[in-house]
């Protein structure tokens, strides 16, 4: 379980908060998608899931790990896979299986172990042909696979994604919404923020957020008769 | 974008099969043997030079391509050489002498080896097996508080963003010459002002693409300091057959200095 | 670099691999001068990464840079790569991006809080000095050549061209320097 406890983020330099208080819960298995618009919050809540970013106030447990303990934070991103808006800088590898391989290599596993998973990973998401390519000869829609792969071979429990179909066609967006779906049912939470209604109507839960706060919470009939 | 990572020529011939390692050994000996060749070491490294690239089963118009760039370079040294600053006895050649001849081409040869033995290495070796064999030899001097493992990070950053600077670039160039911009004509200054306008944008957009690259690393749990690696090395006993040969014929080259 | 790389950040380690990237990038780009061989955008890159990036990183860029063509990728002047390269008559220019461009030039814009358009140029300035020392003195040595056979060959070709980058280099300096905080 993840639990966000009165999170506040102020950024160096900021005058006023980007986060106010947050409280928050989620649950293993579960597909929590979080709305609001530009500027609201909701890129900067997720980066404090995986510890990148560190609380001003407050604290943000993963499955009763604190991020505040850069110990922990190894094994804290392990559990919590995250995925950027813009996949083009989120691959690091020269070839894609040598990109999806940069995980495990910082968990330190044996090579044996490495091959297995970036085979798997890549065929999670459809992407196993593509083992030798050189990134920059893919599409957007296959680097976001490519992104998806990466966090698969962590093993992860949760995967926060930002804005993660932005860029791409009515096709491809298909193909990663369903692709998202099928994850969460093998049981990996997803955290979903995005700014399109869209997107979210299968969601478990939606969480609304506006200028650092949660407005709104509950399930999709629910949020959407709010509204 | 015709950019191509590296220059590597798919094949499975002993050279292309060889461990990485050593054959980044091999380049280091070559060229040290060649730094102070005489004319016998040269007619030798040729030979061997000859037979590598005859099993590697490359062509003449491979190792021509990797000496293209230099071609103008080396053929001012040898001009330079052969007319002017070598005394010696006059030829039939006006203002050259028989010595700057000689000298002249034993040193342009010298350089066209460094850079065919380099190039055969790339193009018998994977980019992603050049940096795990650099990553190897690197590892001795880790007391020295030279990183490998970040270093070969950086490497392999760097070849993933290369074609993709280039892309981007040709990306902004179109814009501006969509709107007008002609980068042949105009003055100095207004070339200047047009490659400014091609080149800061360029960097603004690699200064945020930074960031982002390593936010997404450490989201992936990198951290500094000892990693594991996909992809093993083993030696076999013909990689180890090679090295012994080539440190051999090395110490017998060196011996001649 | 040594000692020196071990306090460096992951943020710092990917501002050093890109700036060795737009390096690469800089020796295929070639503006036409009037009446004089097209010059390559390389060294700009070079004081920029001293400039941009501070002695430590602005050093490390240049080194990653050098060690990516010496492995042999067509990331030198006009495509060339290899150790071949580094040890023939014009490695000493790369040897000087390292310590002339990247670590001194940086080591000197370090030096004021906030450097204005006249000592930004002078660090360019001083690191290819450095650039043009050390690339001479190889250059000399290696292809066996007098001190000024080397500068006909080696440096005076491409003065106008480096003033020309340098007071572009100092531009982009000052427009760009708030975005990095490393």
């Amino acid at each position: 379980m993840i639990k966000v406890e009165h999170l506040v983020h102020t950024y160096e330099g900021g005058n006023s908060p980007a986060l106010r208080a947050i409280d928050l819960e989620i649950e293993e298995g579960e597909y929590v998608a979080i709305i609001g618009p530009i500027g609201c919050g909701k890129t900067t809540l997720i980066k404090h899931l995986n510890a990148l970013l560190i609380p001003t106030e407050g604290n943000v447990w993963v499955d009763g790990m604190n991020t505040k303990d850069t110990r922990l934070a190894g094994e804290i991103r392990q559990r919590v896979g995250m995925v950027f808006q813009n996949p083009d800088n989120q691959i690091v590898g020269m070839t894609v299986e040598e990109d999806v391989a940069f995980g495990p290599e910082n968990l330190r596993l044996p090579p044996g172990e490495i091959r297995r998973r970036v085979t798997e990973a890549l065929e999670a998401v459809g992407m196993g042909s593509y083992a030798q390519r050189h990134p920059h000869t893919l599409s957007g829609g296959e680097k976001r696979l490519v992104t998806l792969a990466d966090v698969l071979a962590m093993n992860p429990s949760y995967i926060a994604l930002d804005e993660p179909t932005s860029s791409l066609d009515p096709a491809g967006r298909e193909m990663v919404l369903t692709l998202l779906r099928g994850l969460n049912k093998q049981g990996i939470a997803m955290i979903h923020v995005t700014h399109n209604m869209d997107e979210i109507t299968g969601a478990d839960r939606i969480i609304v957020m506006e200028d650092g706060r949660i407005v709104l919470s509950g399930t999709p009939g629910e949020v959407f008769s709010g509204v | 974008m015709g950019y191509k990572l590296g220059q590597y020529i798919p094949g499975s011939s002993l050279v292309h099969r060889l461990d990485p390692r050593v054959k980044i050994a091999a380049v280091m000996l070559v060229s040290i043997t060649v730094l102070r060749a005489d004319a016998f070491i040269v007619v030798a490294v040729t030979i061997l030079l000859a037979g590598i690239t005859f099993i590697a089963r490359l062509s003449l118009a491979h190792l021509l391509r990797a000496v293209r760039p230099l071609v103008i370079f080396f053929a001012l040294i040898f001009l330079v050489h052969l007319f002017f600053f070598t005394p010696g006895a006059p030829s039939p050649l006006p203002l050259a002498t028989y010595e700057g001849l000689y000298r002249g081409a034993i040193l342009t040869w010298r350089f066209v080896f460094l850079i065919l033995s380099a190039a055969i290495l790339t193009m018998t070796t994977l980019p992603s097996e050049l940096i795990s064999g650099l990553e190897r030899c690197l590892r001795p001097l880790r007391p020295l508080g030279i990183p490998s493992h970040d270093v070969a990070v950086m490497v392999s950053i760097v070849l993933r963003f290369v074609p993709t600077l280039l892309q981007e670039l040709d990306q902004i160039k179109e814009a501006q010459m969509a709107r007008g911009a002609d980068f042949k004509a105009g003055n100095l200054l207004a070339r200047m002002k047009r490659v400014s306008s091609l080149v800061i944008p360029l960097i603004r957009n690699s200064i945020l693409r930074a960031e982002e690259v390593a936010m997404g690393m450490e989201g992936r749990g990198y951290r500094r300091g000892p990693r594991t690696y996909m992809r093993e090395l083993r030696m076999t006993p013909s990689d180890y057959i090679i090295l012994a040969l080539l440190v051999i014929l090395t110490g017998l080259g060196v011996y001649r200095w | 670099m040594g000692r020196a790389a071990t306090g460096i950040s992951t943020r710092g380690m990917v501002f050093a691999a890109i700036f060795a990237a737009l390096t690469a990038v800089g020796a295929f780009i070639a503006i036409p001068l009037i009446g004089l061989v097209p010059i390559s955008l390389q060294t700009l890159f070079v004081h920029l990464a001293g400039a941009l990036l501070g002695s430590r990183l602005g050093a490390l860029s240049q080194f990653i840079y050098v060690l990516v063509g010496v492995m042999g990728l067509p990331v030198f002047a006009g495509g060339a790569s290899g150790l071949g390269v580094l040890l023939g008559p014009r490695g000493g220019y790369l040897i000087g991006f390292i310590i002339g461009g990247g670590y001194l030039t940086g080591r000197l814009v370090e030096r004021r809080k906030k450097p204005g358009f006249l000592w930004i140029a002078i660090s360019c300035v001083a690191g290819l000095v450095v650039i043009y020392i050390l690339g001479v003195l190889q250059l000399s040595i290696v292809a066996d050549l007098p001190v000024t056979g080397a500068l006909a060959v080696g440096v005076v070709p491409f003065l106008i061209g480096d003033a020309i980058k340098i007071i572009a280099a100092t531009f982009i300096t000052l427009k760009l320097r708030g975005m990095i905080k490393v």
